[in-house]
């Protein structure tokens, strides 16, 4: 569907040449070299723009790129082209926006493996090796357990992991994913210890919980909230700074005295070298996308929570994630 | 049970209109297509084609993807049969009977018997699905991570004891296979495994690379050194297209218990249908009453595999409509597309969404008929491949390959990986080695080893976790059992051999 918004970058106009444009253009060429940044910002976008999706197609993330790349290409009339580059948990997709040509034709969506490969010493790339563009979407988490277990409140729950340390089971989607980190983060607030136990993805560890195997499981609430109105599970808190609106009932964890600042998001990045007005334009219209209907309609869908932020809070927002993984990794 | 009923009539109300139909086909023909052109696996054929169901209805849209899905089972075995060249890790062990089959001049029948037996696996486990989906899909929350382990444990036994030829060389080949395996990312402490810090590694060794790597790259190798341009049938009769009597009469069991099989093994989450394929080979191996027949060109070989293959993928349906979990990449990505069009799958979904569900499992049986229509009048079609000359043939094949490999993730890295596990199949084929459970190995290591160090952690590092549950017991018994027999045979073999020379000493 993107593909068909082509038209745009034909109608942008091209001269004849001329001998004296041709040298203009070789000495443009040289100079382009020297100092790339200022000619190819007037003349941006001059191609389809592909946005790298560092996951395999049909995930959340992707689906996430999709909705973006529609808007982006109705605003900057050219074709903007989903890439899918998976593989390495983000890693092979990162290295990929950070190594593209920083032309503005290349962004990428990042998310907090940047941060976590990163530490966790799979990948040399930082967060600082991007020019951040903007914050899409934040996702927060909720702690569950079963139904009939004997924990009702979150309070019950941490009593009880200070009373034995170590020994209540908290699945997650995956070691140093951003499930993980925030049991590690209740861990560090509440001053428990419990026993974190690594599954292949999120679903798997919700599974494991249905069958009583694990006692409970730090995931995501859209793939949750099915088994909590089933009610064979029971929420015992979300982060984040507001209650979910489909379970107004479940305190967040700030309410109770533990404010958790982990979550999966999902930002937009361009190479480091892209020129800054580029980012900026990018940045605007990534604010006028996270406001169309469509898109938010497409993110509803997929159970995204948008929050936007632009270039600068989302540079913030990167180096104080870091601060807080740095502390409980 | 009537109530399900009435549902599957309603559910076939849907899956027949029009606009069902013309999906279910499209659907189906990419499927068979994916599966016959080597390299583009089920996953890398659904993510391509899932962007563009978004503006589709979500009924359709489903049909579609399924379509691909079970689609890709049918094709997959005709490249394994007709080129030794298994279009999905799940019909490897198709090639080790269908090929030979195939040389004696037998591709026709063998083309037939899978189809058949698909078409049975396949409607076997609908029926399944159909009655008791709310029931079955309990049955994957009683597994916990110590049975998960002990099943494997006892389907890598089983199959590297019973199965391939000499069992010590099989053992070998899965014990490789589970370190090859272990390349990539450690699931439970996130650090990257023998990787040499290559990137591309960090997701461990790209399974259809390797698969396309085992059997088309060194099948390629080895038709061009030993150039043995066997002249293919002539003349390709309507008769020899059929099975005799005989064939027919002695697939009949072994589709019937690779379909019991493969319905059990989809049920479970993460299994795969690789798994199941070549448990039913090795079990029917077991039984038959001519197991030094297996591996050159049995109809008991083809069927069961076959049957079970396609029994699993329709009975993984099963825990991802029943209680939203998917048993598979493949089963992640159409989650993925419900999701995008609202529907959450789990165990509200039934309720919910009732027209859909029983539309799309309608639909399936559909899609079931269709291409047992499609594929019946094909296969003189698809006989005649054979006749075209190696020298012609095997280029366009590795031309293929490496178009198809590169497709899936657009990694150059990927081709390269074919190309090594080409050459390390050839070699491993011409000794005798099977490469089939070399990748049995490597599919189930990661499982295995996740599976393993996660019932530790939660037991406290205590190994009696896995003689506590019921189900983790059984299998572990069965194991050692199984492990007892085949060291008994071998054990009598080697005094056999003994006493024999002894006999000559003296």
């Amino acid at each position: 569907m993107v593909m068909n918004k082509g038209i745009g970058l034909r109608a942008m106009g091209r001269k004849e040449p001329t001998r004296r444009s041709v040298i203009a253009g070789c000495a443009a060429a040289a100079l382009t070299m020297l100092a790339p940044t200022n000619l190819m910002a007037q003349e941006w976008p001059s191609r389809p723009i592909e946005l790298v999706v560092p996951f395999a197609p049909g995930g959340g993330t992707d689906l996430l790129a999709r909705a973006l790349a529609d808007e982006l290409s109705k605003q900057f009339k050219v074709p903007v082209q989903v890439v899918n580059r998976a593989g390495g948990g983000g890693v092979v997709g990162f290295e990929e926006i950070k190594s593209a040509k920083p032309d503005g034709h290349t962004l990428g969506i990042l998310t907090a493996q940047i941060i976590t490969a990163n530490l966790r010493g799979v990948m040399q790339t930082s967060y600082k090796d991007f020019a951040p563009v903007a914050m899409l979407s934040i996702d927060y988490a909720g702690l569950s357990v079963q139904a009939d277990a004997k924990w009702k409140t979150l309070a019950e729950f941490l009593d009880d992991a200070k009373a034995s340390p170590g020994t209540i089971t908290v699945g997650n989607g995956s070691q140093g994913g951003s499930f993980h980190m925030l049991a590690r983060n209740l861990e560090e607030a509440a001053g428990v210890q419990v026993k974190h136990v690594p599954f292949d993805g999120g679903p798997a560890a919700i599974v494991q919980l249905l069958g009583g195997h694990i006692d409970s499981t730090i995931n995501g609430i859209t793939e949750t909230l099915p088994y909590i109105q089933s009610g064979q599970l029971r929420m015992l808190a979300v982060s984040g700074p507001k209650r979910y609106p489909e379970l107004p009932d479940v305190p967040t964890s700030g309410e109770l005295g533990y404010p958790l600042d982990i979550a999966t998001w999902r930002g937009v990045g361009m190479p480091k070298d892209t020129p800054p007005e580029i980012v900026a334009k990018i940045s605007d219209a990534v604010a006028t996308a996270a406001k169309a209907d469509t898109f938010l309609a497409a993110m509803k869908k997929i159970g995204a929570n948008v929050e936007y932020m632009n270039s600068s809070e989302f540079s913030e927002y990167l180096a104080k994630q870091e601060e807080i993984y740095k502390k409980i990794f | 049970m009537t109530d399900a009923l009435t549902n599957l009539m309603n559910g076939f109300g849907h899956a027949l209109t029009l606009d069902a139909l013309l999906f279910c086909l499209i659907g189906v023909t990419i499927g068979t297509l994916v599966g016959v052109l080597p390299g583009i696996g089920t996953l890398a054929a659904i993510s391509l084609i899932l962007p563009l169901t978004y503006y589709v209805e979500p009924l359709l849209a489903l049909i579609m993807l399924s379509g691909i899905f079970y689609g890709t089972q049918y094709g997959g075995s005709i490249t394994a049969i007709l080129l030794n060249l298994p279009g999905e890790p799940s019909t490897a062990i198709t090639c080790l009977d269908a090929h030979p089959m195939a040389k004696k001049g037998r591709a026709g029948a063998a083309l037939f018997i899978a189809a058949i037996a698909s078409f049975v696996g396949g409607s076997l486990a609908l029926v399944l699905l159909i009655c008791f989906t709310p029931y079955l899909a309990g049955l994957a929350l009683q597994f916990s991570s110590a049975d998960y382990f002990a099943l494997i444990l006892f389907c890598l036994i089983g199959a590297s004891m019973l199965g391939l030829g000499s069992p010590l060389k099989g053992f070998c080949m899965v014990a490789i296979g589970l370190l090859i395996g272990m390349v990539g990312t450690d699931v439970t402490t996130g650090q990257a495994r023998f990787t040499l810090g290559i990137p591309s590694l960090l997701d461990g060794i790209d399974l259809t690379a390797m698969l396309m790597g085992l059997f088309g790259v060194s099948e390629v190798v080895s038709t061009y050194l030993n150039d043995d341009d066997t002249p293919p049938p002539k003349n390709v009769t309507l008769r020899s297209l059929i099975p005799t009597r005989q064939e027919a009469r002695e697939a009949a069991m072994p589709t019937l218990r690779g379909s019991g099989l493969g319905s059990f093994i989809g049920l479970l989450p993460g299994m795969g249908a690789t798994l199941g394929t070549f448990l039913a080979y090795s079990f029917e191996k077991r039984i038959s009453s001519h197991p030094e027949k297996f591996g050159k060109g049995t109809i008991e070989g083809i069927a069961a595999p076959e049957a079970c293959n396609n029994a699993t993928v329709q009975a993984s349906f099963i825990p991802m409509l029943g209680i939203g979990i998917p048993s598979g990449a493949v089963m992640a990505v159409l989650m993925g597309a419900m999701m995008v069009h609202g529907i959450q799958p789990g165990p509200l979904m039934m309720i919910q969404h009732p027209d859909v569900f029983w539309g799309v499992v309608a639909s399936m049986w559909v899609g079931n008929v269709m291409l047992l229509i499609l594929n019946i009048p094909l296969i003189g079609l698809w006989v005649r491949l054979l006749s075209v000359p190696s020298s012609i043939l095997s280029p366009v094949v590795l031309l293929m390959l490496c178009i198809g490999v590169y497709s899936v993730n657009n990694n150059v890295f990927d081709i390269y990986t074919m190309m090594i596990f080409g050459v390390i199949g050839y070699i491993c084929t011409s000794f005798g080695y099977s490469s089939a459970l070399l990748i049995l190995g490597v599919i189930l290591s990661p499982i295995l080893e996740e599976h393993l160090r996660r019932s530790l952690l939660i037991s406290n590092g205590d190994y009696f976790v896995f003689l506590q549950g019921p189900i983790s017991a059984t299998f572990i018994v069965m194991s050692v059992l199984v492990l007892a027999l085949s060291l008994r045979g071998g054990v009598s073999a080697m005094i056999l051999k003994r006493r024999n020379a002894r006999i000559i000493d003296e």
